[in-house]
């Protein structure tokens, strides 16, 4: 193994990871590191970032939103984790975080099928493998739900889902959650929710390889 | 010791040594983990505990897996075992004629005492409902292991004719652990070059697809058809656990309980139970196109028309949860209209999403035209459950008055494994009588 490859990261901590995973899949043959933004190492070799942010000289920046030519979803779909795919409706796990922190916002979630269960942050993915379908208020929470093949539904006060996220059903406000939950055929979104993980992840990977290539 | 070495196959190693008792394509997913910890002594404790956790391994079982376990280089020496005991369950005649258990599962049972390191059984003790096989086997012995990359060794064969990936494609789907049903199948292959494995117990479970039926005579000659072929489609089973560790281009049907072996890596993908999805995905893998974006499915996510589904059920009562296959239907005389909302071609499943009231007099008409017919002969039964219990494993069929006795365990475990385990239909082996 040659020396460590430093990357200085900008992303959320699970993103880093979901970009470490990838690099590890795509070039094993270098022993990829993490560093967090705020240190100041004498060498990089890339610097991580959602949007443009000042880097060494002569050190690529590897942008993953958009205007970076990143058109895939958030890196921390790719997080190692052990997946537990679903069929059934049966446990909702209710994360109290974002627009559902505040304990009025939850006590309007009246209604959800199967057994639920609330926990008042992220949890731990051996948690969140035991429900079927996540109920959240950061996209984050959800994100991670998708990485464990899980559907989510996020409350985001604006209720618009994002087309690169399709297994992430946006509502505006508490009392709509009950509305996708009702149209949810697990049986038939199981399979999809696999196959599209396993697309995304095959061109995250490409896409990384590209950005590994030369450095 | 409790083990008792039945026979052994290799020179005697004193490296780390571990003991697995079934089934078998549990015995192929611990391999990653017997890997990882050095294992070069694997026995194989025969055991069958029917009246415990339902596992079995016979001896001819075992010597079925031998040549792919010899053909392992890290795996110096197998030896078959077992603990000579059976246990009886309730009294008389019927505790000596079928006993729970002959050998014993050895889950909790201290590894010194059985004279190995690991004792692999451990796996049953992990939340198996929400974990992968193969991490399961890891977590019980407190390691983990990425299960991506391939993990069978296939020995070169001189006299191999079908290169791999080019030979046709291989079926293999069993009565338990699975979602869709065998006409699904059928559908979907129909015109492709399609070769058909399993026992010859269980080649009803693929009757109707077209293709010639293959029984291994042992699981590297089966793994060697495996990895010949351009595409293993099948059910959570020891073919498509061989196909796992092969990573071949897999397409898996999964149960709704329990989803823990599904694909992990490249090649391997969920069939869709959407009819025109699935044909898509399979061309797509077929031409090598499986990793580009196939759009969006939107079904499950817009609100959905509601759709009519009627099942009889004899006694006056229509349930709210109902499948109906259409080419049945069609195929005998298409008396039912294809109702509002139903758009798709057949074979097509449906939901009725709503309690209905008996007394609507269109629910009761098209109940009655619904009601089967005495020339479909689409091995379907009611179940009417008779020992109680929430799994409703035996009963008897009151299906055109046949009354015959159903046991999930013994003719088919799909009521029990299946998404058609709330649905109260069950299907067992063919079932020619019909008194109606």
């Amino acid at each position: 193994m040659s020396a460590p490859h430093l990357l200085l990261c900008h992303l959320s901590p699970r993103a880093g990871h979901g970009v470490l995973s990838l690099l590890r899949t795509v070039r094993p043959d270098r022993d990829w590191t993490l560093l967090p933004a705020s240190t100041a190492p004498g060498e990089v070799a890339a610097v991580l970032a959602r949007g443009k942010v000042a880097t060494p000289d002569g050190v690529p920046l590897w942008r993953f939103d958009a205007g970076g030519g990143w058109s895939l979803p958030d890196p921390a779909l790719f997080v190692p984790i052990a997946e537990a795919p679903t069929r059934r409706l049966e446990t909702v796990l209710v994360v109290s975080d974002g627009a559902l922190a505040h304990p009025e916002a939850a006590s309007r979630l009246n209604g959800l099928p199967g057994r639920v269960r609330h926990v008042p942050a992220i949890p731990t993915p051996d948690l969140m493998a035991e429900a079927d379908v996540v109920v959240c208020g950061q996209l984050e929470t959800a994100i991670v739900a998708n990485a464990l093949l899980k559907p989510a539904v996020l409350v985001d006060g604006a209720g618009i889902s994002d087309p690169a996220l399709p297994f992430i059903l946006a509502v505006a406000e508490p009392e709509d959650v009950m509305e996708p939950l009702n149209t949810l055929d697990m049986a038939a979104l199981a399979p999809e929710l696999f196959n599209w993980k396993r697309r995304m992840r095959h061109a995250a990977e490409a896409r990384v390889a590209a950005l590994a290539g030369d450095s | 010791m409790l083990l008792r070495t039945v026979a052994a196959f290799g020179p005697e190693t004193s490296g780390p040594s571990a003991v697995h008792s079934g089934n078998m394509g549990d015995i192929i997913y611990a391999l990653p983990t017997c890997k990882a910890l050095g294992v070069e002594r694997l026995v194989l404790n025969l055991c069958a505990d029917p009246g415990l956790s339902g596992r079995a391994l016979s001896e001819s079982a075992a010597r079925f897996l031998l040549p792919l376990l010899e053909a392992q280089p890290w795996l110096k020496r197998i030896e078959l075992a077992r603990v000579p005991i059976r246990v009886a369950n309730g009294f008389g005649v019927k505790a000596q004629a079928k006993p729970a258990a002959e050998g014993l599962p050895l889950d909790l049972v201290d590894p010194e005492e059985l004279g190995v390191d690991h004792v692999l059984d451990r796996f049953r003790l992990q939340p198996l409902d929400h974990c992968h096989l193969i991490q399961a086997h890891a977590a019980a012995q407190g390691i983990t292991v990425d299960g991506a990359p391939p993990f069978l060794h296939m020995p070169r064969e001189t006299d191999t004719v079908t290169a791999a990936g080019q030979g046709p494609i291989v079926l293999s789907l069993t009565p338990r652990y699975r979602f869709l049903d065998t006409a699904f199948f059928a559908d979907l292959l129909h015109g492709l070059p399609v070769v058909k494995v399993g026992s010859a117990a269980e080649a009803w479970t693929v009757a109707g697809v077209p293709g010639d039926f293959i029984t291994a005579t042992n699981a590297l000659e089966l793994a060697r058809l495996i990895a010949s072929a351009r595409l293993f489609i099948g059910n959570p089973s020891l073919p498509y656990a061989l196909a796992e560790g092969l990573k071949v281009p897999r397409l898996v049907d999964v149960p709704d309980f329990p989803l823990n072996a599904f694909p992990l890596g490249r090649n391997g993908w969920l069939m869709p139970s959407d009819p025109e999805r699935a044909a898509d995905l399979l061309h797509a893998v077929l031409d090598g196109r499986s990793e580009e974006d196939n759009g969006m499915p939107p079904a499950f996510i817009r609100p959905r028309p509601r759709r009519l589904g009627l099942r009889w059920r004899g006694d006056g009562e229509v349930f709210d949860e109902i499948r109906v296959l259409w080419t049945d239907m069609e195929q005998n005389g298409a008396h039912l209209p294809r109702p509002a909302g139903c758009t798709r071609a057949a074979p097509f499943r449906f939901r009725l999403a709503r309690r209905l009231g008996w007394s609507d007099p269109e629910i009761r008409r098209r109940a009655a035209d619904h009601r089967p017919q005495p020339h479909e002969q689409d091995r379907r039964c009611v179940l009417v459950p008779r020992s109680g219990g929430s799994r409703r494993r035996r009963g008897i069929c009151d299906r055109h008055g046949c009354r015959q006795p159903i046991d999930a365990a013994g003719d088919d475990a799909r009521g029990a494994s299946s998404g058609l385990r709330r649905s109260a239909y069950l299907v067992h082996a063919p079932h020619t009588r019909n008194s109606a």
